[in-house]
């Protein structure tokens, strides 16, 4: 059971602590020569021992994801991209995962390719300033939310050059060991499901939410405004203010993220009992859309759905 | 599940809906044809949803020159109930506007319709829309321009509303509103657009702008033109475009902030009009007009806005006692078991009765002292800036033991597990015994520290004057380390997930209390030396700009700022509901966590410098007046 005992054993533990990367030897000059003698270990600078990251699964994340052209779109204009490190080695490296959902919307294959470059443009930005660093240890040179948000507007520019008349929702997580950073555009949401209950973390870039939020419309009010106005997507010339949201992922909880096309055919109970009676959040994913399209499938429909 | 959601095609429209589609468009009328063997077409005017305009020669006053605007409706529409209802909608522009006669309104001279298309004939206004001018010029327009069309704008309403039915315009913005050379306005487009968009299927992007909540309800009457009427005049005066901001979102964009030309009763009336609620805005036109002409009357040249006026007749405090030292107090007062500790830069470190604040006993250091005490059991520690650090007896004052550090102590120690943690100019930060004064383990960082460590569980964080974060484990074994672009003298916010920092640099952090990387900053306009407290998800610290800032935790966005009268370099205590911070203008600030809004202050006789000390009902304020003040707060 050494393999056992290895995996659940906390990092602090572990003898012989892993030297200080150079980087991080670089502040942190000698103490001077007049240092009286201290009784313990006196840590040096440049020999300031890194001792490792608190304790972590040694394991990455758990995942699985789905997404379908639904049974009235001719085509899925959604777009879906996972990246994912997952490490088990001498050292300590958090898991690191990204995570994202678009919607596009637009005619003549613009929904599609506004869809398709706004993941792809997301997670290639995020992979130099992010992604790389990590893997050598370092960590970003700028705050993670400025990161997200440079990101979609890179995105954004990009969508806005190659394809006019395009437009796309995204939702992405960046989950760092059990950190998640969320950023949003548009009406694609993320949760946090509970055994007991969706909670719902992101707030719709639409008319109605807007509404809702600012005067706590009523059911009845809000029955008579229109649905389908979003005032904020990639690929839209209005100042693009993302947003952005950072909570702890809990052992216990599965994060969610997911189209309209999900969350505006499958009601909230359907979706919390079928994740939950799922042996994985792969069937869980799977089940989701097959859920969606038995409502009708008006929509193309994208689940990810992620664990520690 | 929401029925417009699923429409069968999403597509993207907004700021593009008022181009002509592509299926759409007619072949348009060519310079030269003649209508009605009458009007000869000049050039296109505009294009807008449904309908073309163009400029037309009247043919028969054949000694002038008359020009006339001719509107045509466009019949290429394939489906044939929505043609039928454009050209119903056509016939009752028509028909209302023949009814009207009102200068800013144009002249209807005919009405005819030629094969498939219908025309109306309309006086020519020489001039531009508000929007073609606002594309076409840089720079903030001059604010008496704007009123002026304001007023002339508030008139029309009134005439329209005071038709029976009254006319709501419902589409009031500014290329709907067109300016001459002699600076009148017209309304022109009454209202055809409007139709067409309850069809619009699947998903849109973006909004009207202009509309007020209540007329994507369907509901419409003279309070909706106002708060168009609003929007136009807050997009005029800003030059912020409301069609790329979220909807109803102007109140987060202060006018005078973008425009300080803007006189702030004018910005208050339009504000005003802007209301969400329809009952809280101007309820008629006339009523609207005469709050600009009164803004206008009242106009004084642009200064700072005055920070909001604080009311202390009913303050909830009364001044208990006070204590002067001799010279200034910039460090917080500590209360333990009944006696307030207090240091000053006199050299000294006092006991004094919580009850009356008298003197119980004083202890002279070498130097001024520039940190608090930190109370351990029995006795008190505190760092002086003769560079020894101080262990006294809590009872008497009794010198326990002390130590001689290679610098100057700004800093108050911080005390868990039998250790004193605090570091000193000479760069050092120590961890000393408590019992016998020894240095267990020092850590050199790479310049002074003046910030005194924040503690979570088993984790330090200390700054240092070259914006190096440390955390450090109470072995001192550096667990991560970030780095600020300029010194970071507050003490950081420790807790379970995040470590929250201001620095010099102007700029608050939030780091990955397990990783030390920068999550999320937020820019303040001067140097930030405030020491964060975080409170339910909110984060509060001062600035050197003058505010104190409530962000939240999760997201970094502001929730709420509040101007004090000087700058606020003093760490905020939150207490059951209420922020209480003071400021470089001598006052204590009591302001509502949840909004920001002032509930009193008080004012000592110097900058407050320091966070107050709550004990037993009682605030404790230490002051550079040398004061110290001891206020009980009422019920």
């Amino acid at each position: 059971m050494k393999w056992l005992k290895r995996l659940f054993q906390r990092p602090e533990t572990r003898e012989g602590v892993s030297p200080v990367p150079p980087d991080v030897q670089r502040d942190v000059p000698g103490s001077g020569p007049e240092a009286p003698p201290s009784p313990v270990e006196e840590p040096r600078g440049g020999t300031v021992p890194l001792p490792p990251m608190p304790a972590q699964p040694a394991a990455g994340l758990r995942f699985g994801w789905a997404t379908d052209p639904g049974l009235v779109r001719p085509s899925n204009e959604d777009a879906v991209l996972i990246m994912h490190i997952a490490y088990q080695g001498s050292r300590e490296l958090l898991p690191l995962g990204l995570f994202l959902v678009a919607d596009g919307m637009g005619g003549h294959r613009g929904g599609e390719q506004a869809s398709d470059l706004a993941v792809r443009e997301i997670a290639r930005y995020l992979t130099t300033r992010l992604l790389v660093p990590h893997l050598a240890h370092r960590g970003p040179d700028h705050p993670i939310k400025e990161l997200l948000e440079e990101a979609l507007q890179v995105a954004n520019a990009q969508i806005l050059q190659a394809v006019p008349g395009g437009g796309t929702t995204v939702v992405g997580a960046l989950v760092i060991g059990e950190s998640v950073h969320l950023i949003h555009v548009g009406d694609s949401r993320a949760y946090l499901v509970w055994p007991d209950r969706l909670e719902q973390l992101t707030e719709d870039h639409s008319l109605v939410q807007r509404m809702i939020a600012l005067q706590g419309l009523s059911q009845e009010e809000a029955a008579g405004v229109p649905r389908n106005v979003l005032y904020q997507a990639l690929g839209h010339p209005s100042r693009l203010n993302p947003g952005y949201r950072r909570v702890s992922l809990p052992p216990d909880a599965w994060l969610m993220l997911c189209t309209d096309g999900l969350w505006g055919e499958v009601p909230e109970d359907r979706i919390l009992q079928i994740i939950w009676e799922s042996a994985s959040p792969h069937e869980a994913c799977h089940r989701l859309v097959q859920e969606a399209k038995d409502a009708g499938g008006h929509d193309n429909i994208s689940v990810i759905l992620i664990g520690r | 599940m929401e029925s417009g959601t699923t429409g069968p095609e999403k597509r993207r429209t907004g700021m593009e809906t008022q181009r002509l589609d592509p299926i759409q468009t007619p072949s348009l009328l060519r310079a030269g044809e003649v209508l009605q063997g009458r009007y000869r077409i000049e050039r296109v005017l505009g294009a807008g949803g449904m309908s073309t305009v163009y400029l037309a020669l009247d043919l028969r006053f054949s000694q002038v020159r008359r020009l006339c605007a001719i509107k045509e409706m466009i019949s290429h529409i394939p489906d044939p109930r929505m043609r039928a209802l454009a050209q119903q909608s056509f016939e009752r522009e028509a028909a209302l506007l023949a009814t009207l006669s009102h200068p800013a309104i144009p002249k209807i001279y005919d009405y005819f319709v030629e094969g498939e298309r219908s025309y109306l004939v309309m006086e020519y206004i020489p001039g531009q829309d508000l929007e073609t001018l606002l594309r076409r010029t840089e720079g903030m327009l001059p604010v008496e321009e704007v009123v002026n069309w304001a007023l002339q704008i508030c008139d029309v309403l009134h005439y329209l509303h005071s038709q029976q039915p009254p006319i709501i315009f419902r589409d009031l913005k500014p290329s709907n509103i067109m300016v001459d050379p002699y600076g009148r306005v017209f309304l022109v487009d009454f209202g055809i657009a409007k139709v067409f968009q309850a069809g619009q299927r699947g998903t849109m992007i973006g909004t009207e702008g202009y509309s007020p909540p209540e007329q994507y309800r369907g509901v419409a009457d003279p309070r909706t033109d106002i708060y168009a009427l609003g929007a136009t005049l807050h997009h005029l005066l800003t030059r912020q475009d409301p069609r790329l901001e979220p909807p109803f979102s102007f109140h987060e964009r202060p006018i005078r902030r973008i425009n300080p030309a803007v006189p702030e009763a004018l910005a208050q009336v339009v504000m005003r009009a802007l209301e969400y609620d329809p009952e809280r805005r101007f309820q008629s036109a006339l009523e609207m007009k005469q709050a600009l002409l009164a803004a206008m009357g009242m106009r004084t040249p642009t200064r700072p806005a005055p920070h909001r006026e604080v009311s202390s007749g009913s303050a909830p405090y009364r001044v208990k006692w006070t204590f002067a030292c001799e010279d200034e107090v910039r460090s917080r007062p500590v209360v333990a078991d009944g006696i307030v500790f207090v240091t000053s830069y006199d050299h000294n470190v006092y006991a004094l009765s919580a009850e009356d604040g008298k003197l119980l006993w004083k202890f002279a250091t070498e130097g001024g002292i520039g940190g608090a005490v930190a109370v351990a059991s029995d006795r008190v520690v505190v760092g002086s800036l003769d560079h020894r650090l101080y262990a006294l007896r809590v009872e008497d004052g009794e010198l326990l033991w002390t130590l001689e550090l290679d610098g100057p102590i700004y800093t108050t120690p911080r005390i868990t597990a039998g250790l004193a943690f605090l570091g000193a100019d000479d760069g050092v930060f120590y961890a000393v015994d408590l019992d016998s004064g020894r240095v267990v383990w020092k850590v050199s960082l790479s310049a002074p520290i003046r910030s005194s460590a924040g503690l979570y569980g088993e984790t330090l964080v200390v700054g240092s004057e070259d914006g190096g974060v440390y955390a450090l484990d109470l072995q001192g074994r550096l667990r991560w380390q970030f780095v600020a672009r300029r010194g970071v003298t507050a003490s950081p916010w420790v807790d379970g997930e995040l470590v929250v920092v201001g620095s010099w640099d102007w700029h608050v952090y939030a780091l990955d209390a397990r990783t030390g990387w920068a999550i999320w900053r937020f820019r303040t306009g001067k140097p930030v030396l405030s020491s964060p407290v975080v409170s339910e998800g909110v984060i509060y610290v001062g600035s050197a700009d003058g505010f104190l800032y409530a962000l939240n935790a999760r997201t970094g966005n502001p929730v709420w700022r509040f101007q004090a009268g000087g700058q606020v370099n003093a760490p905020p205590l939150v207490l059951e509901g209420r922020v209480l911070v003071g400021a470089t203008d001598g006052r204590l600030y009591a302001v509502d966590a949840r909004n920001g809004n002032a509930l009193w202050s008080f004012q000592a006789g110097g900058p407050i410098v320091s966070a107050p000390e709550w004990w037993e009902g009682v605030l404790y304020v230490t002051s550079m007046d040398y004061r110290v003040y001891a206020l009980s707060l009422g019920a």
